[in-house]
């Protein structure tokens, strides 16, 4: 922790967070600052309930072996627990071109944001034993990694968060399909987006994967910038998604365009609200743990 | 509208200033990234259009801002008639100039004129002070008074005069009364007819303003004008008692004019006419009348167009015809001697002046040579050289002018010549060089009469032998010749023979030199080296050839006087006490004037064209005049250009500050109401609330709204 700086609440803040080496160690730093803020022992987490004995088989881990029932059978049994299958959390990352920006006030992009975000989720559930799965998209779908509570597994999710690219295009319906076919049992869905294509569909899968009893949480990730349009004199923007270019000077038309993101937040979030979503909007200047900790406070 | 300083109308260019600059910012605008750019899109469509309202409203303010700055520096000012000037209803100082000169009585100019005067003077309020000043009179009391009566009815006695005026100094006089009054509002009222004659020499720098009354319509710019410019006359070298007549008459019109009359008048009787077929505009024809007058005096003439134009002063010029009733000769006797009979000049005079009563008018004086260089030549109409040896060289050169300026020179042989003094200091007089003498016979020869020649061919149409052609005029032919003067060939083109001896030998040649001539005969007058002097012929010959060579009658040297100027008349020795000048002659009633001469001069100021006549001390009793100083007076020359004077060109007199800080200017008739009125104040006050709108509406709302916010928040802080 001395190594980092913080915020005033004692957490990291996020423009710090490029430079803490891999995403494995950026990913516990968060946890315990979260677990910190949870008043709660690392140690101390975890509901897994016995769910019945296998013959031990090549490829169990040895640790799970059951010494006991060993000594009375001289059999090896290895214990399968309900936990391993009881909670399974999909991570949907936006990897879309608008993701990929970052203002002035701002220390990271919007995808960099998400993407440790999602990884201290993905550390935080796994260190639970809960399975985590990922899955990422931009105009398509690119990569899905299954749902897995396997230690070796956390490695894939932080290889896939750490170089998650960006393209043109967002595709979150087909996302929203994606995990709607694959998803099963108890699930938690995950999306980390910027939402500036958000339409009637991806609120209607929204709402249809709520309907099949998932758990849905949107994650709507927004930067200062777009909330303010800080700049000044004649600029020419330019879209990151090839959706053209504009020059204007943005004392113009700063007010009608605050007044209009007001009104598309404000949307999504009585939308959500409708869907029985859980909505979280944070802005990249927020440290990562207190986002974190607003989506777990009411769990714990 | 007009402008000060045009020059900084080039500033309007500086209008493309504001677009220049929004085409470089638009290149240099920040280019950015933002992922939102869709709602951007959006929201830029719904503001766009007041945006854009916005800003073409800005690049509006900016040009104008700069096209209402270029044009102020150009300081613009428009002549408004609205309302009256704070100064007019001020207790006002008037000086009315007014143009007295001779143009002013073309057509109706005059009548004009004194309407715009009781006009001007039926103007002022009694508070006023006013002042009377002319071009020409300069006797009017130039004081500002606030008797308006005393300067009405001096007004109305005014009338234009035959001179030229001096504008200038008028309106100099003016300003200088002016500067003498106390009170606030000062001012000029100038009545003229504003010719272009008035453009010459220096342009006064007058400190107030002048209100121009021009008694010109606008159409009469260069109104037509025939005017009789000179006459000159000159007696006939070839035919007796007839004159040359020249009279110059100019066009100063635009247009050229065709068959004009004009004719000839002596003691106010036509004598004869003449019509000039064309006159171009600007051109000067002379037209010659030849006149035959064979009673000698003085005359009072004139010259004049048969019908009057609108400027009537120069149609008409007069002049004084004298002819000549004497001719001044001067003999100057090479071989004077106490025995008649050898005194070289002893027959000449007596040929010239018989029992000294002719009729003949030929007034002989004789002198030694050494009496020549103390003689004023110019007194004599004819020199005659009789056999003088040797002439000096500065003598010479005085003789060669007297030659070139109309004087007659006769040179006659004798023993006394010294040939090779002649042909140095003579040549340019002498028809041919002189080469030595021929002695033919001695007079006690008793073979003389074989040895003698004669008189031989003579050139008959010469006007010296034109009497010998007639009945008995072979007598010249009877005398006998002893001895000549033989010459040099000589340049033929220099001489004429006129009279040649028998054996062919030149007798009388003739030089022409300048407006005189010069006659050399070869051999003497006295009875020396012929029988001539006691025949028959020798007489007449002599009265021809004298007569011949005097000095003709000319106009050419006198003076010329125009009415206004001053007319000094040499009156030495023939008025004492004083003079009595009467004229012009020919009016009902001749004025009358008594000078008293100064240091034997009479000094006159004509005021009317016409001849004078002077006499000495009484008039009455059929007294004659003094023909001699007789002289005729004509309308001043200048007038007669009755084009326009350039308003710009008038408005150079007002002095440069003056007409810089517009305390004074010219306000032509017809605009007298009007004043200039400066715009570029007002130009200057809206390009400020151009500024201030540009500032207003150019800052960012964000600023704006910032200030407003801080503004509020410490209002209500207190």
């Amino acid at each position: 922790m001395n190594t980092t700086s913080t915020s005033n609440e004692g957490y990291l803040d996020p423009a710090t967070l490029e430079k803490l080496g891999n995403m494995h160690i950026r990913a516990r730093q968060l946890v315990e600052g979260i677990i910190a803020g949870l008043h709660r022992s690392p140690h101390r987490g975890g509901s897994v309930e016995f769910a019945e004995y296998i013959e031990y088989a090549p490829g169990h881990e040895i640790r799970h072996i059951d010494w006991k029932v060993f000594a009375k059978s001289d059999k090896y049994y290895v214990k399968q627990y309900e936990d391993e299958t009881n909670l399974r959390a999909y991570l949907l990352l936006d990897g879309s071109g608008s993701m990929d920006f970052a203002g002035e006030e701002a220390g990271l992009t919007k995808l960099r944001y998400a993407s440790f975000l999602a990884a201290t989720f993905a550390y935080l559930f796994m260190r639970q034993g809960d399975a985590v799965g990922a899955l990422s998209f931009d105009s398509e779908v690119r990569q899905y990694l299954p749902a897995s509570a396997k230690t070796s597994h956390l490695d894939d999710l932080f290889y896939m968060l750490d170089e998650l690219p960006s393209r043109e295009g967002t595709a979150i319906e087909s996302a929203l399909r994606t995990i709607a076919e694959r998803a099963r049992g108890r699930s938690l869905v995950m999306l980390f987006s910027d939402l500036l294509d958000i339409d009637e569909e991806v609120m209607s899968f929204l709402r249809v994967l709520r309907s099949r009893r998932f758990e849905v949480a949107v994650f709507h990730v927004v930067d200062p910038a777009e909330l303010e349009l800080p700049y000044e004199g004649l600029t020419l923007f330019e879209g990151l998604e090839g959706d053209g270019e504009l020059l204007v000077d943005p004392d113009d038309l700063r007010d009608r365009y605050m007044e209009m993101m007001r009104a598309h937040l404000d949307e999504i979030e009585q939308q959500c609200q409708e869907g029985d979503v859980e909505y979280i909007r944070f802005t990249t200047t927020e440290p990562i743990e207190e986002v974190a900790l607003r989506f777990l406070r009411p769990r714990f | 509208m007009s402008f000060l300083e045009p020059l900084f109308l080039l500033g309007l260019l500086g209008a493309a200033l504001p677009l220049l600059v929004h085409l470089i910012n638009r290149r240099k605008a920040t280019k950015r990234s933002f992922p939102a750019l869709k709602m951007l899109l959006e929201s830029n469509k719904r503001v766009a259009r007041s945006v854009k309202v916005r800003q073409w409203f800005l690049m509006a303010l900016r040009v104008l801002a700069i096209l209402m700055l270029a044009l102020a520096l150009a300081k613009p000012f428009i002549l408004s008639d609205a309302g009256v000037a704070a100064g007019e209803r001020l207790p006002t100082a008037v000086v009315l100039v007014v143009d007295t000169s001779g143009s002013m009585t073309h057509g109706e100019w005059w009548d004009r004129a004194s309407d715009q005067i009781s006009d001007e003077l039926e103007k002022l309020r009694p508070w006023d002070e006013v002042a009377l000043v002319t071009t020409t009179q300069r006797d009017i009391p130039e004081r500002l008074t606030d008797n308006h009566a005393k300067i009405k009815t001096a007004a109305k006695s005014l009338a234009p005069e035959a001179h030229t005026g001096d504008l200038k100094q008028a309106l100099q006089s003016a300003a200088d009364v002016l500067a003498t009054s106390q009170l606030p509002s000062r001012k000029i009222v100038l009545v003229s007819d504003l010719s272009a004659n008035n453009r010459a020499g220096i342009a006064p720098e007058i400190p107030y303003p002048i209100e121009l009354e021009q008694v010109r319509d606008k159409k009469e710019a260069a109104p037509d004008n025939l005017a009789i410019t000179g006459v000159q006359y000159e007696q006939d070298a070839t035919e007796e008692a007839t004159w040359q007549i020249e009279a110059k008459v100019k066009n100063q019109s635009k247009e050229a004019r065709e068959d004009v009359d004009i004719q000839l008048t002596f003691d106010g009787e036509p004598l004869s006419s003449g019509r000039i077929e064309r006159i171009g505009p600007g051109e000067e024809v002379i037209h010659i009348f030849r006149h035959r007058q064979t009673t000698s005096g003085t005359f009072s003439a004139a010259v004049e167009l048969s019908e009057e134009d609108d400027y009537a002063l120069d149609d008409r010029f007069s002049f004084v015809f004298r002819t000549r009733s004497k001719i001044m000769v001067l003999i100057v006797n090479g071989e004077a001697a106490s025995i008649a009979y050898d005194d070289e000049a002893f027959f000449l005079t007596r040929a010239l002046n018989p029992e000294q009563r002719s009729d003949s008018g030929l007034i002989p004086t004789t002198i030694t040579p050494e009496g020549l260089a103390n003689k004023n030549l110019s007194e004599y109409d004819v020199i005659i050289l009789a056999n003088v040896p040797r002439i000096p060289n500065a003598m010479s050169a005085k003789l060669e002018r007297y030659v070139r300026d109309g004087g007659g020179l006769m040179i006659t042989s004798g023993d006394q010549l010294d040939v090779e003094a002649y042909n140095q200091t003579l040549v340019g007089l002498l028809p041919k060089p002189l080469r030595g003498l021929k002695e033919l016979a001695k007079r006690d020869d008793p073979d003389a009469p074989v040895k003698i020649t004669r008189f031989g061919a003579s050139n008959h149409n010469h006007p010296v032998f034109r009497a010998f052609s007639t009945m008995g005029g072979s007598t010249l032919q009877s005398a006998q010749v002893y001895s000549y003067m033989l010459l040099e060939p000589g340049d033929p083109a220099l001489s004429t023979t006129l009279l040649s001896y028998k054996d062919n030998a030149p007798a009388l040649l003739e030089r022409q030199l300048g407006r005189g001539r010069v006659l050399l005969l070869t051999t003497s007058i006295d009875f020396e080296w012929s029988d001539f002097p006691i025949r028959s012929a020798y007489l007449p010959m002599m009265q021809r050839t004298t007569q011949y060579l005097a000095r003709r009658a000319t106009s050419v040297g006198d003076s010329r006087y125009e009415v206004g100027g001053k007319v000094t008349l040499e009156t030495s020795g023939i008025i004492e006490e004083r003079a009595i000048i009467k004229g012009p002659q020919g009016s009902e009633e001749p004025a009358r004037y008594v000078l008293e001469p100064l240091d034997g001069q009479v000094v006159f100021t004509p005021p009317e064209p016409g001849v004078y006549q002077v006499w000495s001390g009484e008039d009455s009793n059929g007294e004659p005049p003094i023909e001699d100083l007789t002289f005729a007076v004509n309308a001043a020359q200048s007038e007669s250009d009755l084009t326009g004077m350039d308003i710009e060109a008038f408005e150079q007199w007002i002095a440069p500050k003056a007409r810089e800080d517009g305390s004074a200017g010219v306000v032509a008739s017809g605009q007298t109401r009007e004043r200039r009125v400066n715009i570029w104040p007002t130009l200057l006050f809206l390009v400020t609330l151009a500024l201030l709108a540009e500032t207003i509406l150019g800052t960012r709302r964000s600023v704006l709204l910032r200030l407003w916010r801080m503004i509020t928040r410490q209002r209500l802080e207190a």
